[in-house]
């Protein structure tokens, strides 16, 4: 089974810098892994013709548990969000962010590929930003990987999903779903590289966005891992340049 | 799963949904007032209401009336959108129930500074509830139709204000930077802020839209008071937050919640009271703000009394005192008005001691301390400096007579002494007879018709009148005033025979108190028409239109001017019309007259002038009435500043390059914008009659005016010329100087208005301030009829003048190269009434021009010499002068330069210098008392010599 070749620190798996908070919408890794993790991240919008910028950066925390080696539970907590409007009048809010709570289950596979069901819901903790809506957001979906080799694997992944805010104003109900795949190469024993191209349709507009994710993963020691990873969008409706993240995580 | 229920329950808006029949929930309930028999009404007004009165009132026919038994609020209708507000919806008119004393612009609501952050309102319904009435708005932003946004005024019994509720909902995906406020659109020179914050009261930072962030601090609560009589002060108490955040000018005040970080789905909701108080001082709207504070976070008042005594003076008559109260943290809590009888009383935070700061004439005379607890304290008598009184009167011809009196020092020592501010807004006055912007007396300037009794601070003064340009100059010099002393003057002034025959004066661009930066009652506007001996004045008021006819008809004038109605479009919302500028802009401002006042209709008759390239103001105001056979369409100022990224100026605003020609192939970049033609228009832009040379008694963009001129004449674009006052009040620019003198067939017995608007189309104007020119080439005038000159033309130029006007040199302009004379004769005594004639010349046509067949263009001018300016960002327009008069303009005189940027053409120029101050005594220091900062100047509009006789004039080309 090609999961057996990615049990230490390399991260394994599409990009998960995301564009939408929580990631909403983006796959996880299929190979349940037991963590934890310290992920800063960026997310930025430069638009000097709309007198418009956001830099929106987080230092978010993760940790995963193999329950077993089909199913994995898993969380990540924005400890810190910082965003920064840079507008006519500027502003930011500096605060708690989302809480994201998921799982992955591989349910079929070969020694070749795999099938997982994947979901997660994010949670409404970002108090400080959200001073009086509670956004609530889920998705779930399924993704494919066939490891053309152990150490290159090809996913792909659909994942509708779904949000909406509470706490007492309009519910603005967004449905959307997100088509990505890519292919993962571990081409060094302690270094792999992910290229996937992401799409998203109907959260936003028709085509949210469609573009690329690029990922440089590497291990250190058996247990340690550094992954540097970004979302380019290149066409659709999101104005962001880019999403990155950079990811340390100690598997266990 | 507790906190989500929690947050499902939460009390949240209720019109953010997209249901036209929800319904917001009344503001502001921890207010409460009761009266008896307090009532409260509501209704739009139709063509048989008379909507409520005051200098700044423009309710209309459609618009909503909301009322008690204290105060009157109008909300514009939909589609009567005033100023920066995208559409109707906002509170236009504001005043003290019986009162007609209006004297709000307007209040907007909006998220930033930008126009697609203004509410954009799409429906507007009328509510009751037993005795509440209430105008519920439902919209969005105006660039975001994702934002949802709903507003309800509200109105009860006994009530002193509106309160007011704001709802916002973010339905866009993408965070926003919203800083949910009201915008206190004062317009400049009317209503001044005042906040209870350590070191400010009327003192706020100034700032740009750059830095603008600076200027936010947290205030319990703004108000705002006018400059003049009948009417009323203003303030603004949130309900939903403890502070109020935001920035202040004379221009606009905003005041909302703290800007925040709106995220994608989140809401807020905004509740504040809105409210009047009778009377133009702060502490009227003050005292209310500090009962509110106490109804809304238990922050208990006391009240302050006492009486103010001005020995020599009388209170409220001819002397204007008043006391600031600030409290031992150096927090201003409010700014009192003492009665006539001296006695007065404010409400002031209880438990602190303030000093008391009493003011006259502009500046600090007296200060006095009290410690207060919780109960009224009655502080006794404030005793100010004696002053003396001076009773002025003018004879105009031997008649008393409306006339406009410059008062000013006599030595340095007393402008020492009475040099000051309106509490650090506006230009200095030395002295302060009375609000800088405000009626007669302002600044140092009043308006008499038979003795009139001033007080002064004790000093040696002069004091100088004149009718225009064209009289002498009435003066009389080192008066000392003497405290608790009277004194009487009888200022003298004749008519000059100056003025050509067959001519009528003109001031085509006159303001007064309709217009949003003037707080000059009509009764005074009126007056000073007369006083200024113009014949023929257009009122030109800033998108509105008023014709003075209460004024003119209580006055008993009519016979005095003959007055035309105008308009001067100005745009307040910024949209993009070139295609090579990144931001936003407006237009710049453009005259129209005649046009038809109308008092029961939006603008009073004006067209809406927001979101229009010229070319379709034209067409919008023709729509209304505006008849381009019988009118005039005028190009005002054409290069100038911007306020609040609203340029001034068209020229300005096209960001034209004068050494290139302008493109007439089409398009709206910087040198095609000129000639375009928008959608929906009839016109063209470059479809005007007359631009600006001169405009402002300081005159200090001239050099730029008229190069924009000449760089059209260079081109063959002809307009003719105009100099005009541009006055907004007694204080700055002097009405009528400058002037046109149109030479023209119909009279002021018998006025045809289509026969003057004719000759000022064709250009038969000479503009100045002073120095008139008679000029003729062949027996032809200047105009902009070309004609073929004979071989032998000579250029023949009469220039005379008032004594007490210096003209130093003539020039004569061929295709822009100048030919001076400077032998001209001097009166010998400026004071007097002889030696007018100045200098008789005649120079022949083959010595001035270029040799060749080839058109060109004559432009004869007169006056002192020209500040020299120089062109340093290599646009052709002179943009900086020896201002640190080292003999050359260089980086050194750039104001933001502090080194050489080792380049040609720099992006950062200024200022124009401007001409030395001349020492007391001179001639020119004369002309200055009558003329404040100005140079004597005057221009002929352009001889058109068609020199190879085909019948068209080209222009020469650009140099």
């Amino acid at each position: 089974m090609f999961c057996t070749a990615w049990l230490d620190g390399v991260a394994q798996g599409p990009v998960e810098a995301g564009l939408v908070d929580g990631d909403l919408g983006g796959a996880h890794r299929v190979c349940p892994a037991t963590s934890v993790g310290l992920t800063p991240t960026a997310y930025a919008i430069i638009e000097p013709e709309n007198l418009y910028g956001r830099i929106l950066a987080t230092g978010t925390l993760t940790g995963s548990w193999a329950v077993n080696d089909r199913l994995e539970l898993y969380t990540r907590l924005e400890a810190v969000r910082l965003d920064m409007l840079i507008a006519a009048i500027s502003t930011s809010a500096l605060g708690p962010g989302y809480t994201t709570v998921g799982a992955s289950w591989r349910g079929v596979d070969g020694e070749k590929w795999a099938l997982a069901v994947q979901g997660k819901l994010v949670l409404p903790t970002a108090f400080v930003h959200d001073e009086h809506s509670a956004p609530l957001a889920a998705d779930a979906g399924v993704q494919f990987v066939w490891a053309a080799r152990d150490t290159l694997l090809v996913h792909a992944a659909l994942m509708p999903n779904v949000g909406m805010a509470l706490g007492g104003g309009p519910l603005y109900p967004r449905v959307g779903v997100n088509v990505d795949a890519g292919a993962e190469w571990r081409a060094f024993p302690r270094f792999a590289f992910v290229l996937d191209g992401i799409s998203a349709f109907g959260r936003t507009d028709t085509l949210d966005y469609a573009g690329v994710g690029v990922g440089f993963r590497g291990g250190i020691g058996e247990h340690a891992g550094l992954a540097l990873e970004a979302r380019v969008p290149l066409v659709g409706r999101e104005r962001a340049l880019t999403s990155a993240d950079v990811r340390f995580d100690w598997r266990f | 799963m507790l906190f989500f229920l929690t947050l499902v329950a939460c009390d949240g808006p209720a019109c953010l949904g997209g249901d036209p029949s929800c319904l917001m929930p009344s503001p502001c309930e921890a207010v409460t007032y009761s009266c008896e028999g307090g009532s409260t009404d509501a209704y739009w007004l139709g063509p048989d209401d008379v909507p409520p009165g005051g200098l700044d009132a423009l309710g209309s026919v459609g618009d909503l009336v909301l009322q008690n038994d204290r105060i009157v609020a109008v909300i514009e209708a939909l589609d009567h959108p005033h100023y920066i507000a995208p559409t109707g919806g906002s509170i236009l008119d504001l005043g003290i129930t019986g009162k007609d004393n209006d004297s709000l612009r307007h209040v907007f609501q909006a998220t930033g500074l930008l126009p697609e952050e203004g509410f954009h309102y799409t429906s507007m319904e009328l509510v009751s509830d037993g005795d509440i009435r209430a105008v519920q708005l439902l919209g969005t932003l105006d660039g975001y139709p994702d934002v949802a946004v709903a507003t309800r005024y509200e109105i009860r019994p006994c009530e002193p204000g509106l309160r007011v509720r704001t709802e916002i909902g973010n339905g866009t995906p993408d965070a926003l930077s919203v800083y949910l406020t009201d915008g206190f659109y004062w317009g400049g020179r009317e209503n001044l802020p005042f906040t209870p914050r350590a070191g400010a009261g009327f003192t706020h930072p100034s700032f740009g839209l750059s830095d603008i962030g600076t200027a936010f601090f947290d205030v319990p609560f703004m108000v705002a008071g006018m400059h003049s009589e009948p009417g009323a002060s203003y303030g603004v108490v949130a309900c939903s937050e403890e502070l109020l955040s935001g920035f202040q000018s004379d221009n606009v005040s905003a005041m909302g919640p703290k800007p925040r970080v709106f995220p994608a789905r989140d809401w807020d909701v905004y509740e504040r009271f809105i409210f009047a108080a009778d009377g133009s001082a702060i502490s009227g709207a003050a005292d209310l703000a500090w009962e509110l504070r106490d109804q809304l976070w238990g922050e208990a008042w006391t009240t302050l009394s006492g009486t103010v005594e001005a020995p020599g003076g009388k209170l409220g008559e001819n002397l204007r005192a008043s006391l600031l109260i600030v409290d031992a943290d150096d927090v201003p809590v409010t700014h009192v008005l003492p009665a006539n009888d001296g006695s007065w009383s404010a409400r002031v935070p209880a438990d602190r001691t303030y000093t008391l700061h009493a003011e006259a004439f502009g500046r600090e005379v007296a200060t006095s301390e009290v410690k207060v607890g919780g109960d009224p304290v009655d502080v006794g008598t404030i005793t100010l400096p004696a002053v003396g009184e001076v009773s002025i009167d003018v004879l105009i011809d031997g008649v008393s007579d409306y006339a406009v009196v410059n008062v000013i020092p006599a030595d340095d020592a007393t402008a020492a002494a009475t040099e000051s501010t309106v509490f650090g807004f506006f230009d200095s006055c030395a002295p302060m007879l009375g609000l800088t912007h405000g009626g007669s007396p302002a600044c140092n300037r009043l308006i008499v018709n038979g003795p009139t009794t001033i007080a002064l601070p004790a000093g040696n003064y002069d004091f100088y009148t004149s009718r225009g340009p064209f009289s002498t100059l009435g003066a009389a010099q080192g008066v000392v005033v003497e405290a608790v002393t009277g004194q009487s003057l009888t200022l003298e002034v004749t008519s000059l025979d100056v003025q050509p025959a067959g001519t009528l004066t003109g001031d085509f661009h006159v303001h007064g108190g309709a217009s949003f930066d003037s707080t000059m009652p009509d009764d005074d506007r009126v007056k000073a028409f007369v006083a200024s001996g113009l014949e023929v004045v257009v009122t030109t008021e800033h998108d509105v239109v008023n014709d003075y006819a209460d004024a003119i008809e209580s006055l008993g004038v009519a016979d005095r001017f003959t007055l035309l109605t105008g308009t001067e479009a100005t745009g307040h919302v910024l949209f993009r019309f070139r295609s090579d500028y990144g931001f936003p802009q407006v237009v710049g401002h453009w005259m129209y007259w005649p046009v038809l006042y109308d008092p029961t209709a939006p603008w009073r008759g004006a067209a809406y002038d927001e979101k229009a390239e010229p070319g379709l103001l034209t067409t919008r105001q023709e729509d209304l009435g505006w008849s381009p056979t019988d009118g005039v369409v005028q190009l005002n100022h054409p290069y100038g500043g911007a306020s609040f990224g609203r340029d001034y100026s068209w020229a300005t605003a096209m960001g034209v390059d004068q050494t290139l020609p302008l493109d007439q192939a089409g398009g709206s970049t910087s040198q095609a914008i000129f000639f375009h033609k928008a959608e929906g228009a009839r016109y063209g832009n470059d479809e005007y009659d007359v631009q600006e040379v001169m405009n402002g008694t300081k005159n200090e963009a001239l050099l730029q005016y008229r190069s924009f001129w000449h760089y059209l004449l260079d081109q063959g674009i002809v307009r003719a010329g105009t100099a005009n006052s541009d006055s907004h009040s007694l204080a700055e620019n002097v009405l009528g100087t400058p002037r046109n003198v149109v030479f023209t067939t119909t009279t002021r017995a018998d006025f045809d208005v289509a026969t003057f608007n004719a000759d000022v189309r064709a250009g038969h104007i000479l503009g100045t301030n002073g120095p008139v020119i008679v000029a003729s080439v062949g027996g032809h005038s200047p105009g902009l009829e070309s004609f073929a000159p004979g071989a032998d033309d000579v250029l023949h130029i009469e220039v005379s003048a008032a004594p007490w006007v210096p003209v130093a040199e003539v020039r004569v302009l061929v295709n822009g190269t100048v030919h001076a004379y400077t032998d001209l004769t001097h009166p010998a005594d400026p004071l007097g009434a002889e030696g007018l004639a100045r200098l008789t010349l005649d120079v022949a046509l083959a010595d001035l021009l270029p040799a060749g067949t080839a058109d060109a263009w004559i432009v004869v001018e007169a006056g002192s010499p020209l500040v020299e300016q120089d062109d340093l960002d290599c646009n052709g327009l002179p943009d900086t002068g020896d201002n640190n008069a080292d003999g050359s303009i260089d980086w050194r005189d750039v104001e933001e330069l502090e080194a050489d940027p080792g380049v040609n053409c720099f992006d950062v120029v200024g200022p124009l210098a401007e001409p030395a101050e001349p020492e007391r005594g001179t001639a020119d220091w004369l002309f200055r008392t009558v003329t404040p900062d100005g140079y004597p100047m005057s221009f002929t509009n352009p001889f058109l010599l068609d020199r190879d006789a085909d019948g068209v004039w080209s222009g020469p080309g650009l140099p």
